[in-house]
């Protein structure tokens, strides 16, 4: 495997919080309200904490074959045929992962900045441009992300502060008062609000201290954590709960009601929203690499970078095919769920089963 | 073809003359010494390019008056006839010998003195370098307020002494050699040798070996064939007409090249963290270097976006502005006859001119196309209702704001995203910017300086947070007690606090 690309600890962690908060910062409070009412944080704290044992495992497979790159690791303890079937499901996922990313921004874009432009064309600019970044090998992608982190942090810490005047504290209460049996639904749907994290697959066999990049992944989950849970209390704090249902992208919301006198820009959320594609693009530039190093693969080819033109039609066509939000948010939604479950948990856990015990046979 | 020179004395001038057959400009000088046993000599040298007076006294004179040469009578004395001249006889500083015809010319071109000997097939090769040049004055581009003064020459010399003043150390290396085929240009590469990382320093000199071409005018060109990338629009290498900036860049651990006939001399790695930064920022006091780096920034995003945003503003999204700024801004465009676009590029273009020819035209000239420029055309655009007047304040602002950026191609590169910006804006708005700081980005994140990240140290590659105090702040001198790890230092301390 090619030793030349470094990425570091600290670009790990930037690069894993850039591709997690995504779509999710704009629309979870609001769904996981439909579902937990109030309790909704206790949904995100959980679905937070059910990710860890995952970034475990990613992290220990890369501890039982230090020297070996992902793709190496597959094919050796999954045997090649396995393997692939399992690469084939993680292709369709990023792919679907980006062509959803893509079409969220087509919508929100229409809605906040350019009513008039047709989707195709915010589409295809957008996927234009992110393949940009696709084309660079993994120290780029890591820098990227760890230019990005700052924008999401910035990004984030600006919301909260913003709506402190305007938050009533009471609409928190009451707590601990939802149907138990709500929170299994609820953490289904925060759960997979933080997918992302499978670019450690491809990132941790060029960490420079690979003994560190399990604490540092951890520290990414738990920012994106406390992200959410901030964002989704200064939301309910807002509006309250009846209100904050009815709403498709709450946060954005938030900032519409901000109107601080002697703005020099009165209305924040055309802005916000431009700082949004960036964190948007902090989501779609891994996944369209990871769809271009995984298409590589297959096709045992030396560079990933042939396979990114010919992917921008696919996610072109494939983000196009919902007709309206609602498709978008319930089938698209579980359709990359779905993928995400099938090939980053049960393929990582599979693989760190049988790799282990492969070891085990083999030391003894 | 290597020629080797013989005994014969007029065969070996023969070669020359028949080597440089036309060159007017090469004189030889035949003198005769001894007494009994006559010896001819003969000096080669390119008038103008030696110091005379020099050869005259101290080669010519001495040779002539010499008392063991006038003695010196026995034949078998003859073959170490070289070792007097050059031991005894000569009274100049420097001197070798040399036996190759190709290497003898290429000292004489680049200004030494050639003592060709009857009956010794080497030749002395006095070092008597000598031109007019210009003296040592302050860098016009990069002044100071306060800071040292004195800036590079075109002669390579004096551009070294100026460095090694700074550092009177026995591991500052000075390895100088010849690029161009035919301009034999001297190329310096200067470092301290237990704080530079080896591999920037292999790299820097693979870089140079690869060199091929005939020519080299000017440390620019030498700067674009070892860049990394360059189709880039950014520089990926610094460049400074100050001794004290790059004193300064070794003591970093960096690698400063020295090119003969250029002021400028170039330091590598660059990113555009040390390409915002001015020498002044080490000079005066914390605070205010502090502001100054903030304001720098603002002027970078202000020279790249300003006329972008007014485009889309005022195209897509007036709804943005407080909605009095929203009927200023309408009421003042409500007799301009173009849309946004095409008064931001007409207004771009006329301020691009009037810095053009106030660059090539200094002088009485230059000020008069800075008054009919700034004054009229403003002014009379203005009224003819050509363009807004917000416009002429947005693009007065972003010429000035470019000027604010020390490195002056980083400047110019931002310059030319500014167009293209303008026109993303144009057809997309702010959505269009956006995907224009993707672009850049990502361009600006691919770039590499010799294996250094461009965004170093934001890069989050081996980031500290010793780093970040001298980045966008400038912490107090106190606070510099290593040195910056973007170059990989092997040497690490700067100073101890007490």
């Amino acid at each position: 495997m090619d030793r030349k690309h470094k990425v570091s600890n600290q670009q790990i962690k930037g690069l894993v919080v850039s591709m997690m908060v995504g779509i999710g910062i704009l629309s979870l409070p609001s769904v996981i309200a439909n579902i937990m009412a109030n309790d909704g944080w206790i949904g995100i704290l959980l679905g937070g904490i059910l990710n860890i044992p995952f970034i475990i495992i990613i992290n220990k497979i890369f501890q039982l074959y230090p020297d070996k790159d992902f793709f190496e690791i597959g094919r050796d303890v999954l045997s090649p045929v396995i393997f692939n079937i399992f690469l084939v499901g993680f292709l369709m996922y990023v792919i679907l992962l980006a062509s959803y990313v893509t079409r969220n921004l087509v919508e929100v874009m229409r809605i906040f900045l350019l009513d008039t432009t047709p989707s195709e064309i915010i589409a295809i600019t957008f996927i234009l441009a992110t393949s940009y970044i696709a084309r660079s090998e993994i120290d780029i992608i890591g820098r990227a992300g760890y230019h990005i982190y700052p924008i999401i942090i910035g990004f984030a810490i600006f919301i909260i502060i913003v709506s402190i005047p305007n938050a009533d504290f009471t609409n928190l209460l009451p707590v601990f008062q939802s149907n138990i049996r709500l929170v299994p639904k609820g953490i289904r749907v925060s759960f997979f609000s933080y997918i992302g994290f499978e670019i450690l697959l491809l990132t941790i066999p060029y960490a420079e201290k690979k003994e560190k990049t399990l604490k540092y992944s951890l520290m990414a989950l738990a920012i994106v954590t406390l992200i959410y849970i901030l964002i989704f209390v200064m939301a309910l704090s807002q509006y309250g709960i009846h209100q904050l249902q009815r709403q498709n992208w709450p946060t954005l919301a938030l900032i519409k009601e901000i109107d601080l006198p002697g703005y020099f820009i009165e209305n924040l959320d055309g802005v916000v929203m431009a700082f949004w594609v960036l964190v948007i693009f902090g989501t779609m530039g891994p996944a369209y690499y990871s769809a271009g190093k995984i298409l590589s693969e297959l096709f045992n080819t030396k560079t990933h970078e042939l396979f990114i033109i010919p992917l921008l039609p696919i996610i072109y066509i494939v983000s196009l095919i919902p007709q309206n939000l609602v498709q978008i948010n319930d089938q698209m939604v579980s359709i990359v769920n779905y993928f995400a479950f099938f090939s980053i948990m049960i393929m990582s856990t599979l693989i760190y089963i049988v790799g282990y015990i492969k070891k085990r046979r083999e030391n003894e | 073809m290597q020629t080797i020179l013989l005994k014969d004395l007029e065969k070996n001038i023969t070669t020359l003359k028949t080597l440089l057959k036309d060159c007017d400009d090469i004189v030889y000088r035949n003198i005769e010494i001894g007494d009994v046993y006559r010896v001819k000599l003969c000096f080669v040298f390119v008038d103008g390019l030696i110091d005379k007076t020099f050869i005259s006294e101290y080669a010519i004179q001495s040779l002539i008056s010499e008392e063991e040469i006038k003695n010196f009578t026995l034949q078998g004395f003859k073959t170490s006839l070289i070792d007097i001249i050059a031991k005894e006889s000569l009274a100049t500083a420097e001197i070798k010998e040399e036996f190759h015809m190709e290497k003898i010319i290429n000292f004489l071109l680049s200004g030494d003195t050639i003592l060709l000997i009857d009956g010794v097939d080497k030749g002395i090769i006095i070092g008597s370098r000598g031109w007019p040049g210009r003296g040592i004055g302050e860098p016009t581009t990069e002044t100071v307020v306060r800071g040292p003064r004195d800036g590079f020459t075109e002669t390579l010399k004096f551009n070294t002494t100026l460095v090694r003043r700074r550092i009177k150390d026995t591991r500052l290396k000075l390895k100088i050699r010849q690029i161009g085929k035919r301009s034999k240009t001297d190329v310096a590469i200067m470092y301290i040798e237990d704080i530079v990382d080896k591999n920037l320093l292999q790299e820097v000199n693979s870089r140079i070996d690869e060199i091929d071409i005939d020519a080299i005018m000017d440390s620019s060109i030498l700067e674009n064939l070892i860049e990394d990338n360059y189709l880039s629009p950014f520089p990926q290498i610094e460049n400074t007409e100050r001794p004290d900036a790059v004193a300064a860049s070794l003591y970093e651990g960096r690698v400063a090249i020295l090119v003969d006939n250029s002021p400028f001399a170039l330091i590598v790695p660059a990113t555009i963290g040390t390409l915002m930064q001015s020498s002044e920022d080490y000079y005066s006091r914390w605070t205010e270097s502090t502001v100054i780096r903030i304001l720098r920034l603002l002027a970078l995003g202000l020279s790249l976006l300003a006329p972008a945003l007014y485009v889309a503003i005022t195209a897509f999204h007036p709804g943005l502005l407080p909605t009095k700024l929203a009927y200023y801004l309408a009421a003042s465009r409500i007799n301009v006859p173009f849309p946004a676009v095409v008064e931001a590029f007409l207004m771009e273009i006329t301020i691009e001119l009037i810095r053009e020819s106030g660059t090539r035209i200094s002088g009485p000239v230059g000020t008069t196309i800075g008054i009919v420029g700034g004054l009229i055309i403003g002014q009379a655009a203005v009224e003819a209702g050509i363009v807004s007047p917000l416009m002429i304040i947005i693009v007065a602002a972003t010429s000035i704001s470019a000027f604010a950026i020390p490195s002056y191609e980083l400047s110019a590169g931002f310059r030319i995203c500014r167009f293209i910006f303008i026109v993303l804006a144009a057809i997309f708005g702010l959505y269009g910017i956006m995907l224009g700081v993707i672009i850049l980005g990502t361009h600006l994140i691919k770039l590499d300086s010799f294996g250094i990240p461009y965004t170093s140290p934001y890069a989050g590659l081996g980031i500290k947070e010793g780093e970040l105090k001298d980045t966008l702040i400038k912490a107090p001198v106190q606070e510099f007690e290593f040195r910056p790890v973007f170059t990989h230092p092997r040497n690490k301390r700067r100073m101890r606090r007490r």
